[in-house]
């Protein structure tokens, strides 16, 4: 390519790029200003970032004033357990559907993404009837299923995907070395799985993490609010505490940001490189 | 120490039969190679030595102990894949370990026999590197040191150095006899690669279609090809062949074939089962064909006129494609002989160096087994040390 076609296109590439990321942090932006405004300033004609009278006040009012650390006790907790359970039930299912041939193995993997493929208020109804007929409404568990289930179809599906690339002549080398196929799917093929395990997992945290509609439906006791529910009583019928809605919102994406930091260095691939020949 | 002995062994994938009846015994510290052309089902049949694969029928006994429904960890075997499978996560020394913990050898002796192993390969300065950072050979001697630490009873190849170049290629064949020279396992040694079954075979078995097609010694299955499949398939180049038919002079039998007549000796053909018009195919390799105006030490057919259509010039010799009125011949004359594509040339074949086969393909020649010339013996054991 000519030096001048080759600039041009990459300073193309790169005003696309800025642009994209500029619609992707500005509303996070605009949260962050809000935040830091006193009172509950929603619309200001104030454009920086950081307003000239900016205070902590509303974040310490979230702190103090709310049950901010219960909303996010119950996050954690559910947050966690789904995307354990979610986890541990695709990470196997995955392996039976890479590996063995049974009746039925297409048509199943067929029908998780179908199940992907309808809008999750469809499946309130049904869900919430189910729930209520297990007594399971106004209780973690009953969230925990909720969320776990509509995570699993996707979380094969990543992990289904990833285990057909690991060659199956290492299970069958450990096989032979000394354990059997269960033996061998922990040692080997589980290790060797982390990439997809941080996106399978990150993707059932951060999905149980932001959910609302669902929560809103299932609990109905304040003492069990997960964040989104508790951010959500901060609007009123006439005034809506903007200021400490967006701080909260702040702190809320703190742990999934942590989350991601920290699992950006299972998330390079090229693991399995050099065990065997390609 | 171990021998393999199968009996009926089948195997069928859906409506697809892999293997047809497999009887084959391994003796114990041999080296047996199954060679064979893609999808023989070679591989198929290291497989259901291993365990990976179920049988659908037949037996298979290690050590006389009958292992059709033992797992592969349980039949006292290592094998060696075609594409290495170390353990991408593990660096060489925790590959090695792998085996030895799952089997809980005592801690006391996974230094002693790592460092033997590593000390047999020469790859102990190789032990905290992760398989990523090794060569293809260097990777493919861990995995032969993954399975010598575990000291089975039998060693399984699966075509080990088919992912190799061919200079490591070579240098690893010898390695690998070298190393049978010093454990003197029992080994299974699967290859396509018919010079690394020649080179590293204490017997052969020659495989096509799902069922073997001779057993023998490399050179056993060299002069004495069983059929049409075998001769073929083993030898470089490949052996020619003339379609023809044998009748009957007095007392003698000759081979015809467009005009060309000439006797066959007795230790080539089985007079008891020739008979004259017996449709035959007439096979010699390359190096028994020569031009006619070499000297001729050795009795030789009529001369036969053919036409150059192709040289390959090797260095040491010239493998020389002709036309002939049988059809197409390789002719392996020495490296300063002059011809060029098109010329016309008269060449000769040594009758007494000839292989004949019936309709069927199968071998007619004698039953007796005739010891091969001494000065054969010599050429073979000199390419086997390379």
């Amino acid at each position: 390519m000519e030096p001048r076609k080759f600039w041009i296109r990459t300073i193309a590439i790169h005003l696309g790029l800025i642009a994209w990321c500029v619609v992707a942090v500005y509303p996070l932006l605009r949260i962050f200003s809000v935040s830091l405004r006193p009172g509950d300033r929603l619309m200001s004609t104030d454009l920086s970032l950081i307003p000239a009278d900016a205070t902590f006040a509303a974040y310490w009012n979230v702190l103090t004033d709310t049950n901010f650390f219960m909303w996010l006790y119950n996050s954690l907790l559910i947050t966690i357990v789904t995307s354990l359970i979610g986890l541990t039930i695709a990470s196997a299912a995955g392996y039976a559907f890479s590996r063995f041939r049974f009746p039925g193995s297409r048509l199943g993997m067929m029908a998780l993404l179908g199940t992907q493929m309808i809008p999750a208020g469809m499946l309130l109804l049904p869900l919430f009837i189910m729930l209520v007929k297990l007594k399971l409404t106004n209780s973690y568990l009953g969230l925990v299923i909720a969320y776990s289930v509509s995570s699993v179809a996707f979380s094969i599906w990543i992990l289904k995907g990833y285990y057909d690339t690991v060659p199956r002549s290492l299970e069958e080398a450990a096989m032979v070395d000394g354990t059997s196929q269960i033996g061998a799917f922990w040692r080997i093929i589980l290790p060797l799985s982390t990439p997809s395990l941080a996106i399978a997992f990150l993707f059932n945290f951060t999905m149980a993490w932001n959910e609302y509609i669902v929560a809103r439906v299932v609990l109905q006791r304040p003492e069990l609010y997960t964040w989104t529910l508790g951010v959500f009583e901060l609007q009123g019928q006439y005034t809506t505490q903007w200021g400490m809605f967006c701080a909260a919102s702040i702190m809320v994406t703190l742990p999934v940001m942590a989350l991601f930091l920290y699992s950006s260095k299972w998330l390079l691939s090229g693991l399995t490189l050099g065990g065997v020949k390609g | 120490m171990a021998n393999v002995t199968l009996k009926a062994l089948r195997k069928d994938f859906d409506d697809n039969t892999v293997l047809k009846s497999i009887d084959l015994e391994v003796r114990d510290r041999e080296f047996l190679v199954l060679v064979g052309p893609s999808g023989c089902g070679k591989s198929t049949a290291l497989r259901l030595i291993s365990g990976l694969e179920t049988i659908t029928s037949g037996e298979i006994f290690i050590d006389g102990r009958l292992v059709n429904h033992l797992a592969p960890k349980h039949r006292n075997i290592a094998m060696v894949f075609q594409d290495y499978a170390l353990y991408p996560h593990m660096n060489v020394r925790e590959n090695m370990l792998f085996g030895l913990k799952l089997r809980k050898v005592p801690k006391e002796d996974w230094d002693q026999r790592v460092n033997k192993a590593a000390e047999l390969l020469g790859i102990g300065e190789l032990m905290e590197r992760r398989p990523r950072q090794l060569s293809g050979g260097q990777r493919q001697r861990v995995a032969i040191g993954r399975a010598i630490v575990r000291k089975p009873g039998v060693f399984l190849f699966d075509e080990p150095l088919s992912n190799l170049d061919a200079k490591l290629r070579e240098e690893m064949r010898l390695e690998i006899g070298r190393l049978h020279q010093d454990i003197r396992n029992t080994i299974v040694y699967v290859t396509h690669d018919q010079v690394e079954a020649m080179t590293l075979a204490d017997r052969i078995a020659v495989m096509d279609k799902g069922a073997i097609q001779q057993i023998g010694t490399p050179l056993d299955v060299y002069h004495r090809p069983a059929n049409l499949f075998v001769a073929g398939f083993i030898g470089t180049p490949s052996m020619n062949f003339l379609k023809g038919r044998i009748v009957k002079q007095e007392k003698e039998y000759q081979f015809q074939m467009d005009g060309i007549r000439f006797r066959i000796p007795k230790d080539r053909l089985d007079y008891a089962r020739a008979h004259d018009g017996m449709q035959v195919t007439l096979g010699v390799r390359p190096h028994r064909v020569q031009l006619a105006s070499q000297e001729m030490r050795h009795r030789v057919s009529v001369p036969i006129g053919v036409r150059v259509e192709m040289t390959e010039q090797m260095g040491s010799f010239v493998n020389m494609i002709v036309s002939s009125a049988g059809g197409r011949l390789i002719v392996r004359c020495p490296a300063d002989t002059e011809v060029a594509r098109g010329d016309k040339i008269d060449i000769v074949i040594r009758v007494g160096r000839v292989h004949v086969f019936d309709a069927e393909g199968n071998s007619l020649r004698p039953p007796v087994r005739e010891a091969a010339p001494e000065s054969e013996k010599v050429k073979w054991k000199k390419k086997a040390k390379g």
